[in-house]
């Protein structure tokens, strides 16, 4: 099949992978030849996984969260690379239902003879993540733990699913934070900040502008010789704006700091 | 930082590695943006002969590719720090498997992390970015 896809891209130069059956991998082989040195692919060594069958109905997927179930999915700006470092992916909402049909109609539109590249899929491509929390985490047991990490065992909170379009390219990085930044720190702090003092604004000058006019109207009322109404509102929104961006900035900053998942991997 | 399993659930994938100490040829981002740990190369337009590509980044050619294609059943084993590019060949899924460096392989050169990261390129044509 690989010779005659051109979907293969191979060069002369290429050095192909090397290879170990699921017998062969062992945790021994692994921390003698392997770790830290250089790559190698274990075939067929997750293939008893529940998930290397039914995750290929998109039938069982749908059932998985449900249909009307929402969340959110990547696009890519160019519609093939996913997380270019100048234009990151953006995630957007979409229905469970609708976000596989759209997976599984590019995989069968987009015949394996063509060049991904140049072929204009009929859907946009989609990147789904999740971490791996049931019902996923169910049907991917047991993780390698006995050829990685036997004493220590592999970490769920860090490990993750991804469901994404034929012809996906995620672009050459290191890293698995380099390509789907999930922002600096410094940006989510910048961004939230933002958000919290243009709200916050609006509701201090709306608060303000309706005690002003409330009190200066009783005031004025009451006695007439009082300041003007513009005055009165005046101070008080600069009062509320000041109070309300301090508050904003302080718990933004420290919502943005405890987010969780800004580890790098 | 971390290492990596890649298990491949379903649909194939072409997965494009590169050892740590290539990043000379692999043009990386400048230290001052949100990513400097990605490349400005097209990897698979690069090695399909596109035009543009080779001629901005002609040391892509000295870089030594290491390339499977992962099935489904497949685990992939990803040192850290190794650069990786990839083609998703199907619809498909796959689950993720970080885990940490031991204290020896902290102990490694960062070269990212130097201001000058970046930007002795030698890029033909540079890319304002």
């Amino acid at each position: 099949m690989e010779i005659n896809d051109d979907m293969s891209n191979v060069l002369d130069t290429d050095i192909k992978i090397e290879e170990v059956s699921a017998e062969e991998a062992t945790h021994q082989l692994f921390t003698e030849i392997y770790r830290a040195k250089k790559p190698f692919v274990a075939r067929r060594y997750v293939q008893q996984w529940k998930a290397c069958t039914a995750w290929q109905s998109p039938s069982y997927l749908l059932n998985l969260l449900g249909e009307d179930h929402q969340t959110k999915v990547y696009t890519a700006a160019d519609n093939l690379n996913f997380g270019v470092a100048t234009a990151a992916a953006s995630r957007v909402p979409i229905a469970w239902h609708e976000m596989l049909a759209e997976i599984y109609a590019t995989d069968s539109t987009t015949s394996t003879t063509t060049n991904v590249a140049t072929t204009e899929p009929s859907t946009r491509r989609l990147y789904w993540k999740s971490h791996l929390v049931d019902p996923w985490r169910c049907d991917v047991a047991p993780l390698p733990n006995e050829l990685f990490a036997p004493k220590t065992q592999l970490s769920e909170k860090l490990a993750q699913v991804w469901i994404g379009s034929k012809g996906n390219i995620t672009p050459l990085h290191f890293g698995m934070r380099a390509v789907f930044p999930s922002k600096s720190i410094n940006q989510s702090i910048n961004q939230s900040i933002n958000q919290s003092i243009n709200q916050s604004i609006n509701q201090s000058i709306n608060q303000s502008i309706n005690q002003s006019i409330n009190q200066s109207i009783n005031q004025s009322t009451n006695q007439p010789t009082n300041q003007p109404t513009n005055q009165s509102i005046d101070r008080s929104i600069n009062q509320s704006i000041n109070q309300s961006i301090n508050q904003s900035i302080n718990q933004s900053i420290n919502q943005s700091i405890n987010q969780p998942n800004q580890q790098e991997y | 930082m971390c290492h990596a399993a890649i298990s491949q659930a379903t649909g194939r994938k072409r997965v494009y590695l590169y050892a740590p100490d290539q990043w000379i040829n692999l043009y990386p981002y400048t230290a001052d943006i949100t990513t400097p740990r990605a490349s400005r190369v097209d990897i698979p337009q690069w090695r399909r002969g596109d035009a543009t590509q080779r001629h901005r980044f002609p040391r892509v050619a000295n870089a030594r590719c290491y390339t499977t294609v992962l099935e489904a059943g497949d685990l992939l084993y990803m040192p850290a720090f190794w650069w990786h590019a990839v083609e998703a060949l199907d619809a498909n899924i796959s689950v993720l498997t970080p885990f940490d460096l031991n204290s020896d392989e902290q102990r490694v050169d960062r070269p990212w992390t130097r201001p000058d990261w970046g930007l002795d390129q030698g890029i033909i044509d540079p890319i304002t970015s």
